[in-house]
């Protein structure tokens, strides 16, 4: 395309051409500055964690680290911190501060109240932030310890089954509640704030990691529930949620990255993967459904599985399937047992009703699955919470 | 602003957006008014829209458009996230787009220190981003402001790029090809690795930098999205950023307006491979 002679600009002699250079660099960064400005003031905070979903679980006189986004780079607001639950109502000092890539990084020392989840609240001269059973202080960790875990969680019209659930759960009382992705299936406001509530009436922590259903309305669930892969450190466990839920089934280079340091940093822990997608595919005991139903992880796979066997993962928990399956780390279907060695890659059935039967096999559906650990070791799990099989002791991966 | 730098900084962030917020393109309102400034582009080929952003009072028009959509929408969003679905917001995103393509220059500066400036604002911009995610859009004004002023008087028009026989189109494509590869990834290195990218382009119009040649930089070019899952993002992005800088230095205009569409192409079949996890890069590198 040619341009026409006379559209080109005509030079200009009033100023000289270092002046105008000046002029338009000064102006350039001027604006720049300002709308920094008229975007961030007053300077105000969101907080990325603790939070429902990624909690910090301690003793009281711990350190906790809250992570904050700032309305205005490399500033914070005066803050005051509190935490408060049934237990009592403490302020927080703050120890020390410092800047990452994405906010600041405020470390505080975990007041003395008695064990239970407390709201973290965070006041500052224009907002006033509550966030429900974002902290857990617990003194001592018991030998047995016993974590559930759901997923695909009910769609709307099925909110009895949740409601149903919590309530089991105030019976069971699980040490903790993971929850593996598809947690808001339509989108909906309503519905994830619905979850919200729900699970914020647990007693016990709720560990969180993103399913492909969050895409549905992606800004609500970073709203709500907020990180991608996160760690929890879980008394002798440490929980990795990993998000393998962006598009696409796999794992990314930076997220592999991520969780084999998170697997290099134990420290003595055991580690529990879980992320939304079943590791393996349905293999040849699926019926011809599971090939429309039944995605898998693609990238990284083998990767991934090399990396639980050299960090000796006890289990690997997924969803996605709305079906019940255990695989060992061949692949191989193991039904829903747990007496064989090595990490068990475990997909559990949907919360909600709409149970897929994806292997020729009658589907055992109980909504979630009941795990216990023993000295921080996995000694059982099942679907079943009438007949756990097998009891057996497993002993290290 | 120079062509290049709208590109880099409104194209390229609005699809960054579009797939951080998982926009859909499900023909929607919102997602038909959120495209619209890409979709008119044929029109820029009109005689006397071809003549209009030459006007400075126009630019000027633009530049405040832009500007004000820009802070618009990164207050309403500060701290919050971008519902893709909403009509007021997608509007701002319009604005943006429209006041850009006003103040825009279809000629990229022949002055090397204006560029060098310009890069170092879209490196600014990207880096805003890790504060707020409308950063990049939040540079463009200043990035029109820089260049409204600037001292090199009307560009000599040149020929289009031939380096390694390839064609400006082809430039971009590769050059979206290879540009967001972490975006994939998650937020941080995205951006991150984006305003190193656009700081190394920078440096490629720096005295004694510019004047290299590479015998077929496009050609490593188009292997960089393989090199991605290998590479450190701190030596890969700038890598890639020395080569752009390179390639786009004699891509100075006229740029055709189908020119974005060729970035465009680039970003989504990117997108699409994800990492190329999808298709070949199974096999390279272990996923199976």
């Amino acid at each position: 395309m040619s341009v026409p002679a006379e559209s080109l600009p005509k030079s200009r002699h009033s100023m000289s051409s270092g002046s105008r250079a000046l002029l338009g660099v000064l102006l350039a960064a001027a604006l720049l500055l300002l709308s920094v400005l008229a975007v961030g003031w007053p300077p105000q905070v969101r907080i990325e964690a603790p939070r429902l979903g990624l909690p910090w679980i301690d003793r009281p006189g711990g350190t906790m680290e809250i992570r904050f986004v700032s309305s205005l780079p490399l500033v914070l607001p005066g803050m005051e911190l509190f935490l408060e639950g049934s237990g009592g109502n403490a302020a927080m000092a703050v120890k020390a501060q410092r800047w990452e890539a994405t906010g600041a990084v405020v470390s505080v020392l975990l007041p003395t109240l008695p064990d239970g989840g407390y709201a973290l609240r965070v006041r500052t001269t224009t907002q006033d932030l509550v966030l429900p059973k974002a902290v857990f202080l617990r003194r001592a960790w018991p030998a047995v310890l016993h974590i559930a875990q759901i997923a695909d969680l009910p769609p709307p019209g099925r909110e009895n089954l949740m409601r149903r659930f919590v309530a089991e759960m105030r019976l069971r009382r699980p040490d903790a509640v993971l929850v593996t992705g598809d947690i808001n299936y339509t989108g909906s406001e309503t519905n994830i704030n619905f979850m919200h509530a729900e699970l914020a009436a647990l007693d016990a922590p709720v560990i969180m990691t993103a399913g492909n259903h969050e895409r549905e309305a992606w800004h609500r669930y970073l709203r709500v529930f907020g990180a991608r892969d996160h760690r929890t450190n879980f008394g002798p466990l440490a929980i990795l949620s990993v998000d393998s839920a962006h598009g696409r089934d796999a794992l990314t280079p930076s997220t592999f990255r991520w969780l084999s340091g998170e697997l290099n940093r134990l420290g003595g822990r055991t580690a529990i993967v879980q992320m939304h997608h079943p590791i393996f595919p349905p293999g040849s005991t699926a019926n011809s459904e599971a090939g429309g139903t039944g995605g898998y992880l693609h990238g990284y796979r083998q990767a991934f599985i090399d990396l639980c066997r050299q960090h000796k993962v006890a289990l690997v928990l997924s969803g996605h399937w709305h079906q019940d399956a255990v695989f060992d780390s061949e692949g191989r279907f193991r039904a829903d047992r747990s007496d064989f060695p090595g990490t068990k890659f475990v997909t559990t059935t949907a919360l909600g009703a709409d149970v897929r039967q994806v292997f020729d096999r009658s589907p055992v559906r109980n909504g979630y699955r009941w795990m216990e650990f023993v000295d921080g070791q996995l000694t059982s799990f099942s679907s079943d919470p009438r007949n756990p099989v097998p009891s057996t002791a497993l002993g290290a991966p | 602003m120079s062509f290049t730098a709208w590109l880099f900084l409104y194209v390229a962030g609005l699809m960054e957006l579009a797939i951080r917020y998982r926009m859909s393109l499900g023909g929607k309102l919102t997602t038909l008014v959120i495209l619209l400034p890409l979709l008119s582009l044929p029109l820029l080929s009109l005689p006397f829209l071809v003549r209009l952003p030459r006007r400075r009072g126009v630019r000027v028009v633009g530049t405040v458009l832009a500007l004000i959509c820009a802070v618009a929408i990164a207050r309403a969003l500060s701290l919050d996230f971008w519902d893709t679905n909403r009509l007021d917001l997608g509007w701002l995103s319009a604005g943006i787009g429209f006041g850009g393509l006003l103040a825009v220059d279809r000629y990229d500066s022949a002055d090397q220190k204006l560029r060098v400036a310009e890069w170092l604002l879209v490196s600014g911009g990207w880096l805003l981003m890790l504060w707020n995610p409308f950063g990049p859009w939040l540079a463009l004004a200043p990035a029109s402001a820089l260049v409204m002023f600037r001292s090199d008087g009307p560009p000599a028009p040149q020929t289009a790029v031939t380096t390694a026989g390839l064609s400006p189109a082809w430039l971009l494509f590769w050059i979206g090809m290879a540009l967001p590869k972490p975006w994939w990834d998650s937020d941080v290195s995205g951006a991150l690795a984006t305003a190193l990218w656009a700081l190394a382009v920078a440096g490629a119009h720096l005295p004694g930098v510019r004047d290299l040649t590479l015998p077929k930089p496009l050609l490593i070019l188009s292997l960089l999205p393989l090199l991605y899952p290998w590479m450190p993002l701190w030596i890969w992005a700038p890598l890639l950023g020395v080569l752009c800088g390179w390639a786009l230095r004699r891509a100075a205009g006229p740029w055709h307006w189908s020119a974005p569409y060729a970035l465009l192409a680039g970003l989504m079949l990117s997108y699409g491979l994800h990492s190329n996890l999808q298709w070949f890069g199974l096999l390279v590198w272990g996923a199976r």
